[in-house]
């Protein structure tokens, strides 16, 4: 089919031509087997699991359709629609609030764009609609998409992507005469919304808001998104609007609840993939032992680096998933250099992540539409809906953490008509090691539970300031709650989308007595305020606040890194790398957020380790219980706090590592500001005599009380509706403000959330859910899925922290006490 | 909710919590919990909460000296609109007014094509000052966005021999709709509007809040003339800001007494609201003049072409400014491809300039209006006089009058000093001009 035209290299060329040669015609199933049955790998496989073909599910396109769309989705071969395509389309055009979660690459696109056109031609071309995507590469890709197609009706409409990049010059074009409107929940907030007068065309014709990828709107962040989709619904009801929703999601655990909390109304689910599979066989691989004492394993990218031989080809399209930027990196490097081996040229091997500049990522994609690409390392990036097409192998190198992310993941493979391969490379790392011996956790029902509370007081009374600036609050649209009808034609009366909210006149008075930034006239609350406050409310989520990266001789960008991660990617002296091509940084400029970077032949590559230090700056609350045997009477057993706390992150050093060897070829110290984050926490302390008679003791106490702390983050988002990464975790076996035992669980966002004080008032109840996990634990000595494996926890750590959490979770409650009062006890000698 | 329950009103001391969660100082009553816990120090305020906090700082430092008053301001009239009642102050001024050492009647005596020569605005030509409207708010803030209000409008017009300055003023935010629509009804009313970086300013806060009240915004295809831009492309060099009380101070000798910083036109009005003591008749003042300036600066301006005014006296005394004007305007022209005014206007700037960068600015767009009005000879001297010279405007003149050399025997040594002063001072030319001397120095070799 294709030919081949590398032979560059003169003699080299007919081995190279020979290597590609035998490398043809291997089917994905054969590869498979032949890993199955390979004497070195074959046993390192420590589970196969089989999902079988699945035929397609279709229907006929609606009659309801436009002939037109229908004539443009005939064209582009859907002659029939899957069928979770039918029902989402089925409730979309009959006016409800649709969320189809289905996997990545099922044709999730369509479910929204198929409405939208189908309203354009309905209203000749009056209707507007708003597309919310979670990442900027996103929106780019789907608004080529989506201006191809309305090309194509040969309709004078226009879609186009309103974000931090959009030169200010332009802005006001779009603006007037855009039809659809991709843009990201950032740019919503403190862009958008507040200038909502300038959008007031779009506003007063709104019919739809496309939201991509729901389940990466949870936990804090998510809590804020939906807070600034009850802004924007207030601000489409000023203007006499009342748009539909159409979600989509990855397939999660109750998707109806996680819509519903979302945008606050009842959101009809599409969760039945009807769209073709072919056979898909997954196998998780567990790399080799190297030093048994330690329980060190080969090193994941090393070993995917060996797989790849077996997996990657001419004839098939393989992706590898790294956890982190370096790992593809490294590994494209690795790709590159020994691309002729595995039968390929070099450029047939791709890096792709989020920091590569737009224009590089548009080549890749189309690349990897097209087959040009045949393998493609990649992050996250392309976990989300960015159109690639379905490819044949996936290797992951490592777990990614979630549920979700490995079903998006491995979403990416599994062509109709064929079979395709998901690997999983285990690491050394505890959830990774628990995963590979229980590979049941991956292929159950999904279990893990998104994280939502858009009632949170702090993230509630934050928004509430935005919304009053946007519009004055009026009582009436507190009181009556949501009409399901379009507004009424009084301006001012809106239907209420902070209605549901618990307390928005509360924080209204607040705001206005005590904030003195809105003034209270009868029945309305005025914004009357010099200041414009979107600018200082963060939504969470990393924040696009970017690092930039430039060529020092050209002053190009040559990439992006968020301000987060720049702080152990672009210190001077960092190797950076674009596709396996290696950048010295030579300057940073951390003011600024400009990293300078030199096109250096490095044969090393760099990591940076970091700090962290939590201080407490202030207790609020306290409550505290006794020791209940007689003669201890009046000695303090436990305690709870909940105050503020201030914590540093500071790069320290950094390792210079050698590609292929990973040797360590020399250190050197990072100079950087250190990034600080002001924000609240709950902290749990032990009395040492409690600890003493817990046997809270000796060397490996500190293993053990980190196993206590690790199960209470564990099950704590449980009940505060955050995501896992929204809570920080210190533990101290004497911490040095309480000179005993503390646990620390804070809240990562700047300023806080107040989970630290959600946390305090149900702490009895997330003791108990913890003490639940571990004693229902099957594992004899400790685990990822409770206190950590044992050889991090320690041998006595499961039932030191199962002995602990009973105590704690029993008898009676802490009764408030006086944060201030902080008696000193000898520490315990122990035994 | 999440654990704990709903913080209700009847739950807990509602205000005292959220107090906490957010972080806000606490109240006299409960400052006892914090800092006794171990730190001796309180911890600096942080940035975040600053921020959260700012508000009511920005109010308290107001300058020492003017007045407060109480309840409404003065000599407010209320009027009913289509959508509801709302308050003006009407100022008149007679035929013989003045403002700064300019008659506000002056406006007769602009030169109206000069507008157009500024700005390349055809559309100023429809706007006469007799029946424009001159515009100048007064806004809770700079930043822009649906929360910033324009709590004062100041709207000037001549009404026969008269100056009428209507204030509209904003009693309470619910009249808002009523005093837009009236706005609106006045700028319609107009055949144009005459703003200092109107254009960029009061016009869209003007227009956000038509747009969400529904009252149609008028601006769309009216002439509009920005005083900001045209008066900074004559006079930036001279003078030492933008501002417009820099412009009406040197250009117009107004001096104010004791203006109220805009800045604290925000809390007057906030003060004013919440029935506190407050500087709204400063802020009514400073509006006043703000429009007044608006009107002898338009007179100004009008006069820029003549430089004298219409009784003949000079348009003002500073040497510095009538330079920059000259300067200004034979760039201008030059622009504007009218190489004869160019040329008059170079030469009165060199007449004016007596040295320095900008003279030598002025002597190359001469030598260029001659280049461009065919006068070679002419123009070849005076690109090589500048050529003679070391700065970054040799290159560009040494290779001009290489170009209108009569021969290549001339035009050589021309291009290889162009060349030298090239890599020094402006090494985009290099590439240029390196291949011209080639070529040159190629048919020279030949011949």
């Amino acid at each position: 089919m294709e030919t081949i035209s590398e032979a560059t290299d003169g003699a080299g060329g007919a081995s190279v031509r020979g290597r590609r040669r035998a490398r043809r015609g291997r089917s994905v199933e054969a590869i498979a087997e032949a890993l199955r049955c390979d004497p070195e790998l074959g046993p390192r496989f420590l589970h196969w699991h089989r999902v079988p073909a699945r035929a397609a599910q279709s229907e006929p396109l609606p009659q309801r359709l436009d002939p037109r769309l229908r004539a443009l989705l005939e064209a582009r071969g859907h002659t029939a629609l899957y069928t979770h395509q039918a029902r989402a389309l089925e409730h979309a055009l009959a006016g409800r609030d649709v969320l189809v979660a289905t996997p990545t690459a099922s044709g999730k696109t369509l479910c929204y764009t198929a409405p939208v056109l189908q309203r354009l031609l309905e209203t000749g071309g009056e209707s507007r609609s708003i597309f919310l995507f979670p990442t900027k590469a996103l929106s780019q890709d789907q608004s080529a998409g989506l201006n191809a197609l309305i090309e194509e009706l040969g309709e004078p409409w226009h879609s186009f992507t309103y974000d931090g990049d959009t030169p200010s010059s332009v802005r006001r074009t779009l603006r007037d005469r855009g039809h659809v409107l991709l843009t990201n929940p950032w740019m919503l907030h403190a862009g958008i919304l507040p200038n909502h007068a300038k959008w007031s065309e779009l506003f007063a014709s709104l019919e739809t808001i496309v939201i991509d990828e729901v389940h990466t709107l949870s936990g804090v962040f998510g809590s804020s998104v939906a807070n600034v989709l009850r802004r924007l619904l207030r601000i489409a009801a000023h203007y006499g609007s009342r748009p539909q929703f159409l979600l989509s999601s990855a397939t999660v655990r109750d998707p109806a609840a996680h819509g519903a909390r979302l945008i606050g109304r009842e959101v009809a689910v599409v969760g039945e993939d009807g769209s073709p599979a072919g056979e898909r066989i997954f196998g998780v691989y567990n790399p080799p032992m190297l030093d048994t004492v330690a329980g060190l394993r080969a090193n994941a990218l090393e070993e995917a680096r060996r797989l790849a031989h077996r997996v990657c080809g001419p004839d098939h399209q393989t992706i590898f998933f790294c956890n982190r930027r370096t790992g593809v990196e490294v590994l494209t490097r690795y790709l590159k250099e020994e691309a002729r081996d595995l039968g390929l040229r070099p450029e047939e091997v791709r890096g792709y992540r989020g920091g590569y500049l737009p224009l590089l990522r548009r080549e890749i994609e189309s690349g990897l539409r097209s087959g040009e690409v045949k393998v493609v390392v990649t992050t996250n990036a392309l976990e989300l809906g960015i159109d690639i097409g379905r490819l044949d192998v996936a290797v992951l190198v490592g777990y990614p953490g979630s549920q979700a992310s490995f079903w998006q993941r491995a979403g990416r493979v599994g062509r109709r008509g064929g079979s395709s391969l998901v690997v999983l490379i285990a690491r050394s790392e505890p959830v990774d090691q628990y995963l590979a011996q229980h590979p049941e956790y991956l292929f159950g029902a999904a279990r893990e539970r998104l994280g939502l509370d858009p009632d949170n007081l702090v993230i509630l009374s934050e928004q509430v300031k935005c919304a009053a600036f946007e519009l004055p609050f009026r009582r009436g649209e507190l009181e009556v709650p949501a009409p399901d009808g379009r507004p009424g034609g009084d301006p001012g009366d809106h239907p209420g989308s902070f209605a549901a909210a618990p307390c928005v006149p509360e924080v209204l008075d607040y705001l206005a007595e005590e904030s003195g930034l809105l003034l209270a006239r009868g029945d309305t609350w005025h914004w009357m305020a010099d200041a414009y406050p979107a600018q200082d409310v963060s939504l969470g989520g990393n924040d696009p606040d970017n690092v930039l990266v430039l060529d020092a001789e050209t002053k190009r960008a040559i990439g992006e890194i968020d301000r987060e991660a720049s702080i152990t990617t672009v210190h001077e002296g960092a190797i950076y790398q674009v596709e396996g091509e290696t950048w010295i940084v030579e300057r940073f400029d951390y003011e600024n957020r400009r990293a300078y970077v030199r096109r250096v032949d490095s044969d090393y590559f760099t990591e940076a380790e970091t700090d962290v230090d939590l201080r407490v700056l202030r207790l609020e609350r306290r409550a505290t219980r006794e020791r209940d045997d007689a003669e201890q009477a009046h000695q303090e057993d436990y305690s709870v706090w909940s105050g503020e706390v201030h914590v540093t992150t500071v790069a320290t050093q950094y390792k210079k590592i050698r590609f292929y060897t990973r040797e360590n070829v020399g250190a050197e110290d990072v100079h950087l500001p250190p990034e600080e984050l002001d924000t609240q926490a709950f902290v749990l302390t032990l009395s040492e005599a409690a600890a003493a008679a817990l046997e809270l003791t000796g060397s490996d106490r500190g293993s053990a009380w980190r196993g206590v702390g690790r199960l209470v983050r564990r099950v704590a988002p449980l009940f505060l509706r955050c995501q896992p990464s929204d809570l920080g975790l210190s533990t101290e076996v004497r911490a040095p403000h309480f000179l005993r035992p503390a646990i620390f669980l804070y809240d990562r966002v700047q300023g806080g959330v107040g989970l630290g004080e959600l946390l305090f008032d149900a702490h009895r109840e997330v003791l108990q859910a913890a003490l639940e996990v571990v004693a229902g634990c099957e594992c004899a000595g400790g685990c990822p899925a409770c206190v950590g494996p044992a050889h991090e926890s320690g041998p006595r750590g499961k039932p030191t922290a199962e002995r602990l959490l009973r105590h704690l979770a029993a008898g009676a409650a802490p009764l408030p006490g006086d944060p201030a009062l902080l008696v000193a006890e000898p520490p315990v000698a122990g035994p | 909710m999440a654990a704990g329950g709903a913080p209700g009103p009847g739950s807990e001391d509602f205000r005292g919590r959220l107090r906490r969660l957010r972080r806000a100082p606490a109240a006299a009553s409960d400052t006892a919990a914090g800092e006794s816990a171990g730190e001796s120090t309180p911890p600096a305020l942080p940035a975040w909460l600053r921020a959260r906090l700012g508000s009511r700082r920005a109010a308290a430092a107001v300058p020492a000296g003017p007045e407060r008053s109480s309840g409404e301001p003065r000599d407010l009239a209320e009027h009913q609109g289509p959508r509801g009642a709302f308050a003006a102050r009407v100022t008149c001024f007679g035929p013989a007014s003045d403002h700064g050492c300019f008659r506000l009647a002056e406006v007769d005596h602009a030169e109206r094509d000069v507008f157009r020569l500024l700005t390349g605005d055809a559309a100023l030509d429809a706007l006469d000052p007799r029946t424009a409207v001159y515009l100048d708010i007064e806004t809770t803030g700079l930043s822009g966005g649906a929360g910033t209000t324009p709590f004062m409008i100041g709207l000037g017009r001549f009404d026969g021999a008269q100056f009428e300055l209507w204030q509209g003023f904003l009693r309470e935010p619910d009249e808002e709709p009523a005093l837009l629509a009236e706005c609106a009804r006045r700028v319609a009313a107009a055949s144009g509007v005459v703003s200092f970086f109107g254009k960029s300013f009061d016009r869209h806060r003007l227009e956000d809040k038509m747009r969400m009240h529904r009252v149609p915004p008028p601006f769309t295809d009216r002439p509009h003339l920005d005083l900001y831009h045209p008066l900074r492309r004559l006079y930036a060099g001279a003078l030492a800001d933008g501002r417009l009380q820099t412009m009406e101070r040197s250009l117009c000798g107004v001096g104010r007494a004791d203006d109220l910083p805009g800045s604290f036109a925000p809390a007057a009005w906030f003060d004013f609201l919440c029935g506190r003591p407050h500087l709204l008749e400063d802020v009514f003042r400073h509006n006043l003049d703000d429009v007044l300036s608006l009107v002898a600066l338009y007179a100004h301006l009008g006069r820029t072409l003549a430089e004298r005014r219409a009784d003949g006296a000079p348009l003002e005394a500073a040497a510095d400014l009538r330079a920059e004007r000259a300067a200004a305007l034979a760039q201008l022209f030059v622009k504007r491809r009218r190489f004869a005014e160019g040329l008059a206007w170079s030469r009165r700037a060199l007449e004016r300039i007596a040295a320095g960068g900008r003279r030598r600015e002025a002597a190359l767009l001469e030598a260029e209006c001659l280049r461009r009005l065919g006068r070679a000879e002419e123009a070849f001297a005076a690109f090589a006089k500048l050529g003679a010279e070391r700065d970054g405007h040799a290159p560009v003149a040494l290779f001009a009058a290489a170009k209108l050399a009569d021969s290549d025997d001339v035009a050589l040594p021309l291009l290889d000093r162009a060349l030298d002063l090239a890599r020094v001072f402006d090494p985009r030319l290099v590439a240029a001009i390196d291949r011209r001397r080639r070529r040159t120095a190629a048919r020279l070799g030949a011949g």
